[in-house]
């Protein structure tokens, strides 16, 4: 999957989830810091990106992916090796 | 857009409603209130689709992880006061630490759960929906059982059936969402997640989660009142494979020990119990009415016989013109029709003629017909009453009655032959189930369409403040059964009408007249008040009875909303009976209090 289309679908599954436009919060977004990202919504977000994108987190990911760069580095290495750098997730 | 529903579901949810809430959008309120010992927060956008599909808006609120006897003991609890559905969602691991080590036993957490249930019940009038425990799927002790019942797997077996025969008991308040069948339809694999388990207390995928709502929905159903009272079969290729006016009676697929045949002997078994448990059966068919009636009289694997049939229409008129002639003969509402028809072409007629009518077409694949009536629960109710397996046998006497009419000619002459005798008491314990259900199901024949659970109706009929009265009658065709309700409350010196219905088969008779003008005369007398008061609360289905009050005699006082008001001084009730009919049962309704 070319590096555009995964971001499109990953922010895509965390905007309707946490019901904000996701490609707006900074890098290190993370449920301290957005309200509506709850322990709930955080369930739903690895529930759904693994449903999206056909892969499965590990127990030890699941508790390391604290914010959203974390989130997409994870999907990003799992869907081919893609390493998100900074300016590549900026909006 | 709701998310959830969305991605969970694969299909879009009208996005503004969730943002505008139910009221716009046409949609009735529903509060379901969960107390919950797992995350079931999942099954909130599954309930908004389902319920959104019948016209309601799931209102959820959401208790405490493990926190149910908290939730239900705080004074006041909206959670559990304030319920229409209250659920009561709990895995067995969860709700006790012990479980599963070695030498556990069911009771402590069986006593746990029975007072939890009393005390709910002692709260709420809400429907209460509980749920079984998932035993243990490779079991600890290996494949054979333990002499003395200790292993986990009969221990869990044992606390199911604690749940189940305490829904029964407490029935229709109390009803079961049997998780080990949405185990058994979907597979571990599809149903359960380990890993949710240990990491969100979230044991069960959205799979298992739809079935649960799938079960909620039909039970908000049934406690609306939304009930499927009339089945409408068509024959060829329905009751039996081919077509009899070609096959003949002895070629026609209907052996119960040959395939097709038996998948259409086994829809007649089906077909039987629905009879048994009160709905109304009825033929719509393009056949020659004498074939039809030969293999309901004389085939020998036919279940199916003519008493069975509360009406028929065989003829080769168009099947909309029959089923709307139906609904009046019946006096039932089309939008209680459910339609099974071969045909896509009748199936897409009466779709488009009759849309309030359910309409089922015959599966493509036979073996899929015997189920065909059970998947979607089309015919729920929340209690099978006696009353309800002698349904057909009164409406095929209620033909006789109508064959009988046109001999006489006035309807007064008519009411007179009839012999009608109207018994109306006090209401007894054995009399709450069937009173429940008819404020349950009365739409038409319904001042005020006040729902009550049977709980309600105990708790009314023990008030020193209220009075529940039950109208039963006969004829010298037979029985109608109970028929009619009628609840007063005192308020000071006036009798207030809380509710009066008459079942629609009772309906035609100037029963009503009766019956209401006989409750407010003894009432009155015994509670020596100074006026009845009534009102009219218009519905949908109702407007038969808008001047009910009137007629009575009663004077319009005030009009609040849709509702009208009415008063009548007692100086002023004479309510006449209809020389027809003649009241028994006036020695036993004097209250004990």
């Amino acid at each position: 999957m070319d590096p555009e289309r995964l971001k499109d679908r990953f922010f895509a599954v965390l905007s309707s989830i946490l019901e904000i436009d996701a490609r707006s919060l900074p890098l290190d977004a993370s449920p301290d810091t957005v309200e509506s990202w709850d322990s709930l919504k955080n369930m739903y977000i690895i529930q759904n990106l693994e449903e999206a994108f056909g892969i499965v987190f590990t127990d030890v990911e699941i508790f390391e992916l604290a914010s959203l760069s974390d989130l997409l580095g994870a999907v990003g290495r799992k869907m081919g090796g893609h390493h998100f750098s900074d300016s590549a997730v900026a909006p | 857009m709701d998310w959830r529903s969305r991605i969970t579901a694969g299909e879009t949810y009208p996005p503004s409603v969730v943002a505008d809430g139910a009221a716009a959008h046409g949609l009735a309120d529903v509060r379901i209130h969960v107390l919950r010992n797992f995350t079931v927060d999942g099954i909130e956008p599954l309930l908004k689709r389902q319920l959104g599909a019948i016209g309601y808006f799931p209102k959820l609120a959401f208790g405490g992880y493990g926190t149910m006897m908290q939730d239900a003991l705080a004074h006041p609890c909206g959670l559990v006061d304030d319920a229409e559905l209250l659920l009561v969602a709990l895995t067995l691991d969860e709700l006790d630490r012990e479980y599963g080590k070695p030498g556990w036993t069911h009771q402590g957490t069986r006593d746990e759960l029975g007072a939890l249930f009393d005390l709910l019940a002692s709260r709420t009038r809400a429907t209460i929906v509980v749920n079984t425990f998932l035993p243990p799927l490779y079991p600890e002790h290996g494949l054979w059982p333990t002499r003395d019942g200790s292993d986990t797997c009969s221990q869990v077996a044992e606390l199911n059936s604690f749940v189940l025969g305490y829904a029964r008991e407490h029935a229709p308040q109390f009803v079961v969402a049997d998780f080990g069948r949405y185990l058994a339809l979907l597979g571990a694999d599809a149903a359960l997640d380990e890993r949710g388990r240990y990491l969100w207390r979230a044991p069960f995928r959205q799979a298992f989660l739809e079935r649960y709502a799938r079960d909620l929905v039909r039970i908000v159903r049934v406690s609306k009142g939304r009930l499927n009272k009339c089945l409408i079969l068509d024959c060829d290729n329905t009751l039996w494979g081919g077509v009899v006016g070609e096959d003949g009676i002895g070629g026609i697929k209907l052996d119960g020990q040959e395939y097709p045949g038996r998948a259409f002997y086994d829809f007649h078994t089906a077909i039987l119990g629905f009879a048994r448990r009160g709905v109304i059966l009825a033929l719509s068919s393009k056949n020659n009415a004498a074939d039809v009636m030969e293999i309901l009289t004389s085939h020998p694997h036919c279940q199916l016989r003519p008493e069975h049939f509360a009406a028929m229409k065989l003829d080769w008129r168009d099947k909309a013109t029959n089923i709307r002639e139906l609904a009046e003969e019946l006096n039932l509402g089309l939008d209680s029709f459910v339609f099974v028809d071969d045909n896509p072409n009748e199936c897409e007629l009466i779709r488009t003629m009759l849309p309030e009518v359910t309409v089922l077409a015959v599966p493509e694949h036979l073996h899929e017909l015997p189920g065909l009536l059970h998947r979607h629960g089309l015919f729920d109710s929340a209690a099978a009453t006696e009353d309800d397996a002698q349904r057909t046998e009164r409406y095929r006497i209620e033909r006789q009655r109508l064959a009988a009419r046109s001999t006489f000619a006035t309807v007064d002459e008519y009411l007179g032959s009839l012999g009608i005798v109207a018994t109306i008491e006090v209401a007894q314990s054995s009399d709450v189930p069937r009173i429940a259900q008819l404020t349950q199901k009365t739409n038409q024949f319904n001042l005020t369409t006040r729902r009550y659970t049977e709980q309600a109706i105990r708790h009314l009929s023990e008030d020193n403040n209220a009075a529940v009265f039950v109208l039963s009658a006969k004829d010298r065709f037979g029985s109608l059964g109970l028929v009619g309700v009628m609840i007063l409350e005192r308020k000071g010196s006036t009798a207030v009408v809380d509710t009066l219905l008459l079942s629609c088969r009772a309906l035609g008779r100037n029963l009503e007249h009766a019956f209401a003008g006989d409750v407010l005369k003894r009432m009155g007398r015994q509670w020596d008040v100074e006026a009845w008061e009534a009102k009219y609360v218009p519905t949908a289905k109702n407007s038969q009875v808008r001047d009910f009050w009137k007629n009575l005699g009663f004077d319009e006082i005030r009009r609040e909303g849709e509702s009208v008001h009415y008063r009548c001084r007692r100086s002023a009730g004479e309510f006449a009976i209809p020389a027809h009919v003649s009241i028994e049962g006036t020695g036993t309704w004097i209250q004990s209090a």
